[in-house]
């Protein structure tokens, strides 16, 4: 009945497109947007993720572009105000929010569990509807009139402002029910839809960092949709929740807001995280190392997560004793992280790398981990964050992450598993190319950005002092670098979509279980169910035919 | 657990009879009158609280369990539900906490300080002496104490 | 929704339950996990709500006289009965699951009309009650006119109250509609001791209202 899965990478010349996959079976629109294949519903996710970061792209550029001179350049100040709400509210739950899950998690987490499908595939689909619908509401709303409160919509500004905000907070309600939904959906798989021989400690890492996140979804996504209904109907029936002239706290909206938003952020690093446990050890050609570690870590990261939202309140007025506890609980998430780091950089230490663009990508994702957590714990020393709170100081933080940390996973697992994906491999020179220029963009852009906040410079200004010219200069220069970098990717992947050379079973001879099925899968994965007899991240005993194919590129 | 598939009604392996629904039901209702009846006796209002919780956890205690199932269900759904009151709890204490202890000097706990009349001060005498209103902050509030005004 | 066209009559009255998913090995597992799913959208349901109570207690630190003079003018008498309702409702619902499950679907069926008719009749007291407020002008936040609350913090405690027993009430009608579907299917005869799930589901659903109200009701009335 259940067939054993070897392990043989096939080498890559002369291999032929599988004739019937999941991209073909089907060909019409309604095969697409009517369909149950978790891999179909990871690909529409891709198209939405695309689209906002293109979006969310061209709304730093303008912003970037506005801040090259101190005074008014080419937009003025509500464009401005409404240029970063854009910015964050389209990157964060557009792009950020369900990238790694949406697009990775739906491909590949069925397929490393031994699964034919997610646990509810029509929930999956309705999760995609949900998104786009949600999405194309807020950014109707953004349209319209465009909200100008920055994306975390502070009341009691965003309670009386004048701009089109309810819209723009619905849809931010709605996009929450699709990653609710995500999060739930993918629960239940890794708990119920497991093969047989995939026992909780021989699940790939991936797997586990998706489980952590699901977990954050689950738990925090709801606050935030309540959050934004307090808002909206404060807005609309000027009730005064939180609006002290009316005997309410604003307070308690950051509390509630950030209740959700801090734990957000693992939303977004976690995912990445788990794609860099995948990558790591097939650039490397390595087990894991730590498995036990990071797997927990991963759990670990998203409890903590949840106890530290406070940290973003320390200018506003809570409590001295609150501050102080969220402070403490903040760097314990530093300690889980290095964990991670510790453990990623043993499993490089000899290993067979081979310089590929994902390797590239993991370098950077390291450093700019290690960096943004590093002024991530420093931030979280209130007497530090009196000076830096609400100054590029922060913005550069999170960029690290986010930018550094996430986008770096995410373009790392776009290069790792376009073969699998698409069938076919995308050009290594043009790939190492883009991924230099990301690397040396984005710390172009950032690093200025830490210096300009040390020194002062407040963020969400339209105007700014003369003397912080020059690095505001260069990190527009940086930006650009980063959008070229980005240009280029786009080029060269579409390109390769229909000529890159056919990449074969597993191009990169990795053992991760996905490696497994042909590339394109088909609908149904496997055939019969199927037993995993070695572990995740296996590479040693490694048998004759994979040691000759080398890294297949 | 469930019954496996068999074409007859089979043993059932968890879920109360309509019978032993009812009982729960009727305790249910006792314990609504219960509450409504330690609401009416006189003890400061912290207590009434503390009861009307207590007994509302009492309640939701018997509906989780018996009405939906929990006591015979797997222990992964045990784990969600009483998860998910935890970080209710999470989010709870810390705000309470926050509210609890950011107004130090006009909580209602502590003295408040005497206000002095600065209207007193043109005339010569030294501040606090004379007809110095007694006003008293009324409790915690945020800003002014004015909260409410329309 | 798998459709019951396709299905037939078993001799014991029911319809034959719809085949199993592709992607579940087997019944037990893929019961299991729309139980467990269901539980996970439970646990949302209770950290949405969760917001709520903690500005309940937020205002009611602030504003301790008002939210106690407010809640001596509730009535006592509808939010009583509104409780009632609303477990006897409960009542219903599981004791309709019991009979769904063992495939007596036309008792589930009238018991789950008794469920939905009793929604309705929370809805209408509420309604009731709001309409009590606006004549009296006991509203949240700029609209609050109620010269018998003196304490300062008012219209504070309509906005926790409105708020809350409104989001409340969207539940109610979601849990209606849910109560709805799963009722026409009783009609229709779709449920066996193999295949029950959408009833269990729905009375989930229902029972998490009846919890929400369970402490609505004594933080907002009787405190």
């Amino acid at each position: 009945m259940t067939a054993p899965i070897t392990t043989t990478a096939s080498p890559s010349s002369g291999a032929a497109f599988p004739k019937k996959s999941y991209l073909n079976d089907g060909t019409s629109i309604r095969s697409w947007l009517l369909t149950h294949d978790h891999k179909r519903i990871a690909i529409l996710y891709l198209v939405g993720v695309l689209i906002a970061l293109f979006l969310g792209g061209v709304f730093a550029m303008v912003i970037r572009l506005e801040l090259l001179t101190p005074g008014p350049t080419i937009i003025e100040a509500l464009t401005y105000n409404r240029m970063f709400t854009l910015h964050g509210l389209v990157m964060i739950f557009m792009f950020m929010i369900p990238v790694i899950p949406g697009v990775f998690g739906n491909f590949f987490l069925p397929i490393m569990l031994g699964a034919k499908d997610v646990a509810f595939p029509k929930w999956n689909l309705t999760s995609w509807y949900v998104y786009m619908f949600g999405s194309a509401l807020m950014l109707w709303g953004l349209i319209i009139g465009g909200a100008d409160t920055g994306w975390t919509f502070y009341a009691p500004y965003s309670t009386t402002t004048t701009t089109a905000i309810t819209p723009v907070l619905l849809g931010v309600f709605i996009i929450g029910f699709s990653s609710i939904l995500t999060g739930l959906n993918f629960i239940v798989t890794i708990h119920t839809l497991r093969a047989p021989g995939v026992t909780w400690f021989k699940m790939p890492l991936f797997v586990w960092a998706v489980y952590a996140t699901s977990i954050i979804q689950v738990l925090a996504t709801p606050v935030l949709g309540l959050t934004t209904l307090l808002v909206a109907a404060e807005h609309t029936f000027g009730f005064g929740f939180f609006d002290p002239a009316r005997g309410g706290d604003p307070i308690l909206f950051q509390h509630l807001f950030w209740f959700y938003s801090h734990p957000a952020v693992y939303i977004m690093v976690l995912p990445s995280m788990g794609v860099i446990s995948e990558v790591i050890c097939a650039v490397a050609r390595k087990n894991i190392f730590g498995y036990k570690m990071i797997a927990m870590s991963s759990l670990g990261i998203a409890f903590v997560g949840f106890f530290a939202w406070g940290h973003h309140l320390f200018t506003s007025g809570q409590s001295p004793f609150d501050a102080g506890a969220f402070a403490a609980i903040s760097m314990l998430v530093g300690v889980f992280t290095a964990i991670k780091v510790f453990n990623w950089v043993g499993t490089l230490y000899k290993g067979a790398i081979a310089f590929t663009a994902p390797f590239v990508y993991i370098c950077g994702f390291l450093f700019f981990l290690v960096f943004g957590g590093m002024t991530g714990v420093a931030l979280a020393t209130v007497s530090l964050d009196v000076h830096w709170q609400d100054t590029y100081f922060v913005v550069a933080h999170f960029h690290f992450i986010m930018v550094g940390a996430v986008i770096m996973g995410f373009l790392a697992a776009l290069h790792y598993w376009f073969p699998k994906m698409f069938g076919r491999k995308y050009p290594e020179n043009w790939a190492l190319l883009a991924a230099g220029l990301i690397v040396l963009g984005f710390n172009a852009t950032f690093i200025p950005q830490f210096l300009l906040g040390n020194a002062g410079m407040p963020r969400r200004y339209y105007e700014y002092p003369e003397r912080f010219t020059s690095l505001n200069v260069a990190s527009t220069a940086g930006a650009s670098l980063l959008a070229f970098g980005f240009i280029i990717i786009a080029i060269y992947l579409a390109i390769a979509l229909k000529y890159g050379e056919v990449a074969g079973r597993n191009p990169w001879g990795s053992r991760g279980y996905e490696w497994d099925v042909p590339s394109p899968p088909p609908t149904e994965n496997f055939d019969k169910v199927p037993v995993f007899t070695r572990g995740p991240h296996e590479y040693q005993d490694v048998p004759e035919e994979l040691a000759k194919v080398g890294h297949g590129i | 657990m469930a019954s496996t598939s068999s074409a007859s009604a089979p043993a059932h392996a968890h879920g109360f009879g309509p019978g032993k629904l009812l009982l729960n039901w009727l305790i249910l209702v006792c314990l609504t009158f219960s509450t409504f009846g330690v609401s009416q006796i006189q003890m400061p209002v912290n207590y009434h609280l503390a009861a009307a919780i207590c007994i509302s956890v009492v309640k939701t205690t018997l509906v989780v369990l018996f009405f939906m199932h929990l006591w015979w269900g797997e222990g992964i759904n045990r784990i969600v539900f009483l998860t998910s009151f935890l970080f209710l709890l999470l989010l709870m204490f810390f705000v309470m906490a926050d509210v609890g202890t950011r107004f130090t000097l006009s909580n209602s706990r502590i003295a408040p300080l005497p206000k002095i009349d600065q209207t007193m001060m043109p005339t010569g005498m030294p501040p606090g002496m004379g007809n110095v209103p007694q006003g008293h902050s009324d409790g915690p509030g945020p800003s002014s104490g004015k909260a409410g005004e329309q | 929704m798998e459709s019951s066209a396709a299905r037939k009559m078993t001799a014991e009255g029911w319809l034959e339950p719809p085949p199993l998913p592709h992607h579940y090995e087997t019944e037990e597992n893929h019961k299991h996990a729309l139980r467990f799913g269901m539980w996970l959208f439970l646990g949302t349901e209770v950290l949405l709500f969760a917001g709520i109570f903690v500005g309940y207690f937020v205002f009611r630190t602030y504003f301790p006289e008002a939210f106690e003079q407010a809640g001596r003018h509730l009535s006592l008498f509808w939010g009583t009965a509104n409780t009632l309702v609303l477990l006897t409702s409960s009542l219903t619902v599981a004791t309709a699951h019991y009979y769904a499950e063992h495939g007596k679907n036309r008792n589930a069926f009238w018991l789950l009309t008794a469920s939905i008719a009793m929604g309705g009749m929370f809805l209408c007291i509420k309604g009731i009650e709001y309409h009590d407020k606006f004549v009296e002008l006991a509203l949240p936040g700029k609209f609050f006119h109620y010269n018998e609350i003196t304490a300062p913090g008012g219209p504070i405690f309509y906005v926790v109250y409105f708020f809350a027993t409104g989001l409340h009430a969207l539940h109610v009608i979601v849990g209606m509609s849910l109560l709805t579907w799963v009722a026409v299917r009783c009609w229709r005869k779709e449920f066996s001791p193999q295949y029950y799930a959408p009833v269990e589901n729905a009375g989930l659903y229902w029972h998490l209202v009846d919890l929400v109200w369970i402490f609505l009701y004594p933080l907002l009335y009787l405190v």
